[in-house]
């Protein structure tokens, strides 16, 4: 199906290990992947270098790809790729989908990279979202378990009583 | 966190969707301009890494090591700097525009070592497509088995040598690509184990899903994506605003 409309956007919900491309063992990034959509997480560690580890309680991760050529500014623009089609949207049209696309409540984490480090429109939720490229981590905890990070030069965190911070 | 129990159902569920899925390269060969990057997909043993750096002999030997270690078909120039008496800064780079400097894009990893009285400590840590992963702060005692590049430091009346940084020479690189080249000839296996534990994709997708989660945990932290494609748009691209 060609897609048209914003709306038309196959943007739904994943485990999230899938959605980070977390689901198989490698060293290094899987720079190929093109995944996107949204995921329940139980907790998400935001890294950044030159400051402690944030953690996220119970956060909606919505996982996006910026394309390589940005030209709109004050904008992330992202693209979104298909078996026939690649789709470039900017963050401020996509965003409204997104936000109807997930449950109320919880906070948002924006695994997106974001090279002019553009702020997500307000919406009064609590967004976490980076400057700078993102890139998803599964550390090991422990013998059995494992933690997802996500590592950005800088997070931050717009909307909710807090402001932004 | 999640623990190994649900694993499997995840993997599955994982492997599935993907092998179904409709993701397509966002980050691969396809431009120029990447193309010369092509090779940062390439996993980097990074346990060899750190213990190539404990046994290395000098910048030189240090160098030529990594690039035995790497299995890609790039070259890794180093540069290694003793920013203080304590400190050294170890980088290693892909010198893209071969001017025998690190630019910052060029970076993909870091080694920093640290003298604390009679001990140390170093440190690798991922830089560029790599970025994220640390390793373990390693420890380094008197009597252990390292080469002269780091026992140095030990030495009494120890003085930092690369307050002056050292740096692959651009000329030097494709002797070193000359060296690994016989290096993969002579060592076969090696090779070609490296080959296998590194996760580069030649081209198939979806098949690399579905390592089993049956193995111990890995000691260092998985590599998932990024988010932000560095190349161009698989098709011609639709722009859409509404």
């Amino acid at each position: 199906m060609t897609i048209r409309r914003i709306a038309d956007i196959p943007f739904g919900r994943r485990e999230l290990l899938e959605l980070l491309a977390l689901s198989h063992d490698r060293r290094t990034p899987d720079l190929d992947y093109a995944g996107f959509g949204w995921a329940l997480a139980p907790r998400v560690v935001l890294d950044m270098a030159g400051a402690p580890p944030r953690e996220v309680i119970a956060p909606i991760v919505i996982a996006l790809h910026s394309a390589d050529e940005q030209v709109t500014a004050g904008d992330v623009d992202l693209l979104f790729e298909t078996d026939e089609q690649s789709i470039i949207v900017p963050l401020s049209g996509f965003w409204p989908h997104a936000l109807a696309a997930v449950p109320a409540g919880p906070d948002i984490v924006l695994a997106l990279c974001n090279p002019a480090g553009a702020r997500p429109p307000g919406t009064g939720r609590i967004v976490h979202y980076a400057t700078g490229d993102v890139i998803s981590w599964l550390d090991p905890v422990g013998s059995t378990a494992w933690s997802v990070r996500l590592s950005a030069p800088v997070w931050r965190t717009l909307g909710g009583t807090h402001g932004p911070r | 966190m999640f623990d190994n129990a649900s694993w499997s159902s995840r993997l599955l569920g994982a492997a599935v969707a993907v092998s179904l899925g409709v993701a397509v390269p966002a980050c691969g060969a396809g431009t120029d301009r990447w193309v010369t990057t092509e090779d940062s997909r390439v996993d980097i043993d990074w346990d060899e890494l750190a213990t190539a750096y404990k046994d290395a002999e000098g910048p030189e030997d240090f160098e030529r090591r990594v690039n035995e270690i790497y299995v890609g078909e790039e070259v890794i120039s180093v540069a290694v700097q003793d920013t203080d008496s304590k400190t050294q800064i170890v980088t290693g780079f892909f010198d893209k525009d071969e001017d025998g400097k690190v630019g910052e894009e060029e970076k993909i990893f870091t080694i920093q070592r640290d003298l604390m009285g009679d001990k140390g400590q170093y440190q690798v840590a991922g830089a560029g497509a790599y970025s994220g992963y640390h390793s373990p702060m390693l420890s380094i005692v008197t009597g252990m088995l390292m080469g002269s590049m780091m026992m140095s430091m030990f030495s009494p009346g120890y003085r930092p040598m690369y307050t002056t940084p050292y740096t692959t020479p651009a000329g030097s690189r494709g002797a070193l690509a000359s060296q690994r080249n016989s290096y993969r000839s002579a060592n076969p296996d090696k090779h070609a184990a490296r080959v296998s534990k590194s996760g580069k994709s030649y081209g198939g997708k979806g098949g690399a899903f579905g390592g089993g989660r049956s193995t111990p945990a890995p000691r260092g932290p998985r590599g998932g994506s990024r988010f932000g494609s560095k190349r161009a748009p698989m098709h011609a691209p639709t722009r859409l605003v509404a």
